[in-house]
């Protein structure tokens, strides 16, 4: 491998946060350690180090793949607009952070998809690594280019960039498939017949074998829908099925961890505690994706925390998952954490609280004297749009975890909303600001006389984008012009004094929902639009909307149309041959109880909701203990 | 009343981490003397935190092998153990070379050292076009540097401190020279070096530089 670091080395004092492209932090993998490696495999995060380097897959997935002998697995970020520009004018390639070696040069790229905004990121760096942008122009001695994580459930506007997705959670599927590739390889086998063997492999999606069928095809299943893409031949699934690690707590709760110089998004020590979260928000893509739920032992998550702690040298724990405070021995976790890090300044955060009273009773657990702001996502403002969102959070639980937080000493409170959900009118728009009042209102009479004047609330509102794999994947997003009277419904609404509104742009949410819910045809959009000049998309300073619309209009096709486009019932859905579990069935069930405004349990508090994830993977809840809640 | 012992570390700052900005610094150093498992004191209040105090700040890019930290400890650590932990808690380019308590009522390490000798490496050069470069520079005796939007003059009077030694090293020119710390504003090496050279076309780069100690006023 070539080591580029004497070409990059005079351009470092040139940009701006140097550290970012400095690699060798502590823990980071040495690539002299693995000299009988031949297998090179990089991971790349679509944007800067200080956005990827905090992602929990790729340090897990770079661990799995270092697991074997064989293989001597990398990682690489996207360089800065500074940096990017200085490698276009001395003509340097991308690189990987360990060896500065170019991506060109490797045999498996994996490239993480964790949102639809980095899109014109992939292009991005496939071009700066000098690797054809598209797959079907890809020769021989190009590397096979990998996507995953959460867009890859809807691959088809990627597909043309991948050679290959991997569906769902990757420690087993990524290995098994550069295990596989380097077999192929070895034995001399060309591109085309390697990726034909790595469809073969269960949670492998090869979009060059599939085909256009225009909703043809049934997929299978009762109350399936119909399929917009279709296998070339019979050894290749019609329907390609999540992965999942059904033992989850026979993992290793602590990835090699890797100390950065720079400073991070998240910099601390991340515990993964669980995954999955059946709470089964209608909104929520993450919710329906990652099901069942699986719980790690609240002996490993403590002994992995005080390890990371040891090795790392952080001030401070995250205990993550979808829902933290949901996890059955959280207050037990907490309680032990709390006393073996006692007297050392290390702080434990929860990156999610459930909104009641329990919820607030653990942040309250953690924070200590350090009550800083709390956050709480009611979601909607008023209980009818709660149960259409099947958020299952009352008006009591709001109050309650408010009340509680204030009377315990927190003076900061930000509350998550959403406009644009399906069913919402202007009455449960104008509801956020009447419910703000009234939160406003009990965070005042919580606290003492004289501190009234310190109460600080602020809200932050999102627009809703509908996702695939969700009850509301068919929904279309609202148009512009309702966008618009809709902030304005709740600008008014707002309490005059006392609490900071803000609201997310409408055209990036234009082209989130655009790229959420594409087809095929989306590529070109996303290659029109990087050749406009859209790149680091989701930094709000680098977006440029003008780019998608010249985009839109170059290749025919308009981000607004897409965005708020309503499938019908019996439109076949683009995504349908991917499966994370959650059957159509159920979706369609949702949905229509959506609309009568009725709502489902969470089944690891009760009875099975019929979800299909459990059946369809083989697998179950796993649960550490009975639930509070 | 102060408690505890002081505890003050010195390590080096080499290779690429010459890149580190002090922040970047401080962070890592204060991750490194946890991994160490110092008995370091805790502030107390709504955000608790180590009691450490780190020396004058380097500038991006230039490497040190002489940088100071005063660490405050609950107990008392023999120093040679603690030096033990915290080289092998660290990295070789962020490296302690040195530890010994001194008095709590000691200077501040932002103030107890204010001259800092420095190194230069100027890449493919010629010794004697380096002295006049700087020879015209000490002329004029000042540079201007932009701070907060405003162009700032700074003064080599009471800044520099001696004399500069330009030698030929192979293709390389060294460039040593001392420089004093005052509160109205410090003399950046590198701002120094380039100021020579600003006039020139093909101004020679700047191969590394380094602070290699930082004194008391003699």
């Amino acid at each position: 491998m070539t080591d580029l670091w004497p070409r990059y080395a005079p351009l470092i004092s040139r940009v701006a946060k140097p550290s970012r492209y400095l690699g060798h932090e502590r823990g980071a993998l040495d690539p002299a350690s693995k000299p009988d490696a031949d297998y090179h495999a990089v991971f790349m995060y679509p944007d800067s180090y200080e956005i990827g380097q905090t992602n929990q897959a790729i340090a897990i997935l770079c661990d799995t793949l270092n697991s074997s002998e064989q293989i001597l697995c990398e990682r690489a970020y996207l360089p800065w607009v500074d940096m990017i520009e200085l490698m276009r004018e001395y003509d340097l390639p991308l690189v990987s952070l360990e060896s500065y070696a170019p991506l060109n040069e490797f045999d498996f790229i994996g490239i993480t998809l964790p949102h639809e905004m980095a899109a014109t990121n992939v292009l991005e760096a496939l071009d700066l690594a000098r690797i054809p942008l598209h797959a079907a122009e890809r020769g021989e001695d190009d590397p096979l280019v990998f996507g995953g994580g959460p867009c890859a459930y809807n691959p088809e506007p990627f597909a043309a960039f991948f050679d290959a997705f991997f569906i769902g959670e990757g420690e087993e599927v990524d290995l098994e498939a550069a295990l596989r590739h380097r077999e192929l390889r070895d034995a001399g086998a060309s591109r085309a017949e390697i990726l034909h063997e790595l469809a073969r492999i269960d949670g492998v999606y090869v979009p060059s074998l599939y085909e256009p069928c225009d909703g043809g095809v049934a997929s299978a299943g009762e109350g399936a829908g119909r399929l917009c893409v279709r296998p070339v031949s019979d050894d290749v699934p019609p329907i390609v099925y999540k992965r999942l690690m059904r033992d989850f707590d026979a993992t290793d709760a602590l990835p090699t961890p890797i100390v950065p110089y720079s400073e991070l998004v998240h910099d601390r020590l991340s515990i993964e505690i669980m995954r999955g979260c059946a709470r089964g928000c209608r909104f929520c893509q993450a919710g329906m994706m990652y099901r069942p739920v699986r719980e790690r032992s609240p002996e490993s998550i403590v002994e992995a925390a005080l390890q990371g702690l040891a090795c790392t040298g952080y001030d401070e724990v995250s205990l993550t998952s979808l829902s933290s405070t949901d996890y059955s021995c959280i207050a037990e976790v907490l309680h032990d954490l709390q006393a073996a890090t006692s007297g050392t300044g290390t702080g434990i955060s929860l990156p999610s609280l459930r909104v009641d009273a329990f919820g607030v009773e653990l942040a309250q657990l953690v924070a200590g004297e350090r009550k800083g702001g709390l956050t709480l996502a009611p979601e909607a403002g008023t209980q009818r749009l709660r149960d259409i969102i099947n958020k299952g959070v009352t008006e009591d639980d709001l109050m309650a975890a408010v009340t509680t937080a204030f009377e315990a000493g927190w003076r900061r409170l930000k509350l998550y909303f959403m406009i644009g959900l399906p069913g919402e009118t202007d009455e449960d728009v104008a509801g956020i600001g009447e419910l703000c009042r009234r939160v406003y209102a009990a965070a005042k009479d919580a606290v003492p006389d004289e501190q009234r004047g310190h109460v600080r609330m602020s809200v932050s509102t999102a627009l809703f984008i509908p996702k695939p794999c969700t009850p509301f994947q068919w929904e279309g997003q609202i148009p512009q012009d309702e966008i618009e009277h809709r902030i304005e419904v709740l600008r008014d609404s707002m309490p005059r004094r006392g609490v900071d509104l803000h609201w997310h742009s409408p055209e990036v949410s234009f082209v989130e929902a655009a790229l959420a819910r594409g087809g095929r045809d989306c590529a070109s959009l996303i290659e029109a639009a990087w050749r406009h000049g859209a790149r680091f998309d989701a930094w709000t300073e680098q977006f440029d909307f003008q780019a998608w619309l010249d985009a839109g209009q170059e290749v025919g096709l308009s981000v607004f149309d897409l965005a708020t486009h309503e499938f019908a019932d019996d439109e076949p859905l683009p995504w349908s041959h991917i499966s994370c579990g959650v059957s159509e069935q159920f979706l369609r069930s949702e949905r229509e109880k959506a609309r009568r405004g009725e709502t489902t349990s969470d089944c690891t508090f009760g009875a099975c909701s019929g979800c299909g994830a459990c059946q369809t993977l083989a697998a179950q809840n796993v649960l550490q203990g009975e639930r509070h809640g | 009343m102060a408690e505890g012992f002081l505890l003050r570390i010195r390590y080096v700052k080499r290779g690429r981490l010459v890149f580190l900005s002090h922040l970047e610094t401080v962070r890592s150093m204060e991750r490194c003397i946890r991994r160490a498992r110092l008995p370091y004191a805790i502030s107390e209040g709504f955000n608790p935190h180590m009691k450490v105090a780190f020396g004058p700040a380097l500038p991006v890019g230039i490497g040190s092998e002489m940088e100071l930290l005063d660490l405050r400890l609950r107990e008392y650590l023999n120093p040679d153990e603690a030096m033990r932990r915290l080289q092998e808690a660290g990295t070789d380019d962020l490296q302690v070379t040195d530890c010994a308590y001194i008095s709590l009522d000691a200077s501040s390490v932002t103030v107890a050292y204010p001259l800092f000798d420095w190194e230069a490496l100027l890449a493919d050069a010629d010794a004697g076009t380096v002295r006049a470069a700087f020879d015209a520079l000490l002329e004029r005796g000042y540079i201007e540097v932009i701070r907060k939007k405003q162009m700032r003059r700074v003064d080599f009077d009471g800044r520099l401190v001696g004399d500069l030694q330009i030698e030929q090293e192979g293709s390389d020119v060294a460039l040593r020279f001392t420089t004093r710390n005052q509160a109205s504003g410090a003399l950046r090496p590198d701002r120094f070096i380039a100021a020579a050279f600003a006039d020139c076309a093909d101004a020679p780069s700047l191969r590394s530089c380094t602070r290699l100690a930082m004194r008391e006023e003699s």
